[in-house]
């Protein structure tokens, strides 16, 4: 048995290195299902493997990788090496002579990490040195006075989405139900019943807030400028989500939240690979409808997206999958910098697609139309 | 729950199979496991997978209730849980003062269990039966986080408290399922707390099996048919999928209208049963509708007797 919780262990560990966590508490969840089925039936043992270690579907195939290269090469005390070949639903590997356990984590690892999918940028750090240094050119040519005053408009800003979080609880007031416990608690000192009527009304959601910001070519003049805007925004309110795209959506939610600009940024050029390149939009939006929306999408959801709209993908696809995310969020605001020239008229063939879905198309240039994204985030937001 | 009266494995799944449900060993396996274990189970797939028919079944195979738990957004505990039924603490009020009960008397039992609405959660636990229910708690994915982290709770324990009555807990752990569509990922920490199973689209054989059994009367080549053309209708790109819910409904249907073979006109008119989308509809236009139609047919052609090989 011990040699069987070695195992157990070994391969949990074998998991955590590819990237799918197990806590011990779910270990130990495991070595109690393994008690009750039959661990010489190698479905059996599957089975419980993976209602017990994996919590998402996504795992599962990284995973059922994992546990044949592992499972399939140990030998485990009380199988019967026939019937297990039996119920393998694919040939299992042979077993290579004489290897050690330890070993084998070692080479699972190493395979998976190579077969793993090129999404966790992580893995390439070789490659952001030149981006790193556009980007530090770019924070240079900002002046003390422009950052400061850029942090002022969003501080206000902040100010209107952080106001209204303290404000949902505010449930009195005419209400559509009657508060029964409140009117009794009120007329107990007259000892009579409801001699005033107190009303309930359902607590309002939580609105949040998803920036979806354009990084490619054409949008360099006003990329640095953005993602000063999102750091700070983002700084001062955790339940902004974060995506940038070009050719590629990335999230970066998570690494707006550290204290330092400087090596925020650093990392995100680190993450992001395709910073300043073309622009695929409905190809980004897909990614972002597939991949992230049921993270960080709730009923009422603000999406904003800031990008000039010269888009090189595939219009129709762009189409179907803007509407698409409109069916699921709740308002849908654009900014375009390009709105800030006069005479500018929405041309381009990106913004005529996009158009009909637009709950607002605002423009972002400047301060003065951060502001006015102050108040239209104001207005829905109440 | 009792561990034992679910059965092993395999009763499991020829249990289940004759309450109408078509399960996989992986699929018995963790419901056999969630419930030696005492664990919720917690069924993610796509919308029309059987997930809720699930939970069905489970409930006719241990011979007791299903308590039902559906969640919307904004669904807080008072809905789930319990509430004061005011308006008779208030007219028990009444009716004491109007029997001349003493003052120091009065309104003493207001606050007894027979005032407290059991809403669905205080039911499981309460349940005064030998044998625990099974509380379904119906797309989870749709109510918010607070509830969430609510449901963790009541989950590690089985026990709820309220103030004016005390504690109370579960004499049975019930048999807990939760079904999530997936509009929105779930926090791991309520994950963690259960055994997780995703159910995928059944393949066209398991399908036809279902169908068999949840449509009496199907003749098996429509049923064939109807399985290969969703199998088909899956591979392609809709808003929204057809699921085993749609294959049902749409296999219902034709067998009333007295079809015996898909034609692209009868798919046509009764479309609806399985697109619930006018843009979804829009897709499966002549062409397609005929090419997925024909595709199906070739494959019954060539079934006979190189059925297997034409399967893969």
């Amino acid at each position: 048995m011990h040699s069987l919780l070695n195992h157990v262990v070994r391969f949990t560990h074998t998991l955590h290195d590819a990237g799918i966590k197990v806590s011990s508490s779910e270990v130990i969840d495991l070595c109690r299902a393994l008690r009750l089925v039959d661990i010489g039936n190698r479905r059996e043992f599957h089975a419980a493997s993976v209602a017990t270690l994996i919590r998402t579907h996504e795992d599962r195939p990284r995973f059922d990788d994992l546990f044949s290269r592992y499972w399939d090469q140990v030998s485990v005390p009380g199988a019967d090496p026939d019937r297990r070949a039996d119920d393998a639903g694919r040939e299992a590997e042979p077993p290579p002579a004489g290897s050690d356990p330890a070993k084998q984590r070692g080479v699972s690892s190493d395979s998976s990490a190579k077969q793993e999918s090129p999404a966790p940028a992580e893995r390439e750090p070789l490659q952001y040195s030149a981006q790193e240094t556009l980007m530090h050119k770019d924070i240079g040519a900002m002046t003390p006075e422009e950052l400061e005053a850029a942090r002022a408009v969003v501080g206000e800003l902040v100010h209107v989405l952080a106001s209204y979080r303290s404000r949902r609880y505010r449930s009195e007031g005419a209400g559509p139900q009657l508060d029964f416990r409140r009117i009794f608690r009120r007329s107990a000192p007259y000892g009579e019943y409801a001699t005033r009527l107190a009303w309930r009304r359902r607590r309002e959601k939580k609105t949040r807030l998803v920036l979806l910001c354009d990084v490619s070519g054409s949008m360099q003049a006003y990329s640095l400028f953005l993602i000063q805007f999102i750091y700070a925004l983002r700084q001062e309110l955790p339940q902004v989500d974060v995506g940038v795209f070009s050719t590629r959506l990335t999230m970066i939610t998570d690494l707006l939240s550290g204290r330092d600009l400087a090596s925020s940024l650093r990392e995100v050029a680190e993450r992001v690979k395709d910073w300043g390149s073309g622009t695929d939009i409905g190809g980004c939006v897909r990614e972002f409808n597939d991949r992230h929306a049921r993270e960080v999408l709730r009923a009422r959801t603000l999406i904003v997206i800031l990008s000039d709209g010269w888009d090189r993908g595939d219009a129709r696809l762009m189409q179907s999958q803007i509407e698409l995310l409109t069916r699921r969020v709740h308002k849908l605001i654009w900014l375009n910098p390009l709105l800030g020239d006069r005479g500018y008229l929405p041309l381009c063939r990106g913004i005529r697609t996009a158009l009909p879905y637009m709950d607002y198309f605002l423009p972002a240039h400047n301060l003065d139309s951060l502001r006015q994204l102050s108040r239209t985030l104001r207005r829905e937001l109440h | 729950m009792c561990p034992d009266m679910l059965g092993s494995i395999p009763e499991i799944e020829q249990r289940l199979a004759g309450e109408g449900y078509i399960a996989d060993r992986e699929l018995t396996t963790t419901v056999y496991l969630a419930g030696q274990l005492q664990k919720p189970l917690f069924l993610e797939g796509e919308p029309g997978v059987g997930k809720t028919a699930l939970a069905k079944a489970i409930a006719r195979l241990l011979d007791t209730d299903l308590i039902r738990l559906q969640c919307y957004e904004g669904l807080d505990a008072q809905s789930a849980l319990y509430e004061w039924n005011y308006l008779r603490q208030m007219l028990e009020i009444r009716l004491q003062e109007a029997r001349g009960i003493d003052k120091a008397e009065l309104g003493r039992n207001i606050f007894d269990r027979e005032f407290l609405l059991r809403r669905p959660l205080l039911q499981a636990i309460q349940y005064e039966s030998p044998r625990p229910p099974v509380l379904l708690v119906d797309e989870i994915d749709r109510s918010d986080e607070e509830f969430e982290a609510f449901l963790l709770e009541l989950l590690s324990d089985f026990q709820i408290t309220i103030p004016e009555i005390g504690t109370i807990k579960a004499a049975r752990v019930p048999f807990v399922v939760l079904t999530s569509n997936r509009t929105r990922e779930m926090h791991d920490a309520l994950k963690r707390r259960c055994l997780y199973h995703w159910i995928d689209y059944p393949g066209v054989e398991k399908e036809q099996a279902i169908v068999a059994v949840a449509v009496p009367g199907i003749r098996e080549q429509l049923a064939g048919q109807i399985c290969r053309f969703m199998e088909q209708l899956r591979q392609q790109d809709f808003y929204k999928r057809p699921g085993v819910a749609e294959t049902i409904d749409w296999a219902n249907a034709l067998l009333a209208l007295g079809i015996e073979d898909l034609e692209p006109e009868v798919v046509k008119s009764t479309l609806s049963c399985i697109l619930k989308y006018r843009s979804d509809q829009e897709k499966l236009t002549g062409e397609q509708l005929q090419k997925a139609i024909a595709v199906t047919k070739n494959f019954k052609g060539r079934a006979v007797g190189t059925g297997r090989r034409a399967a893969i």
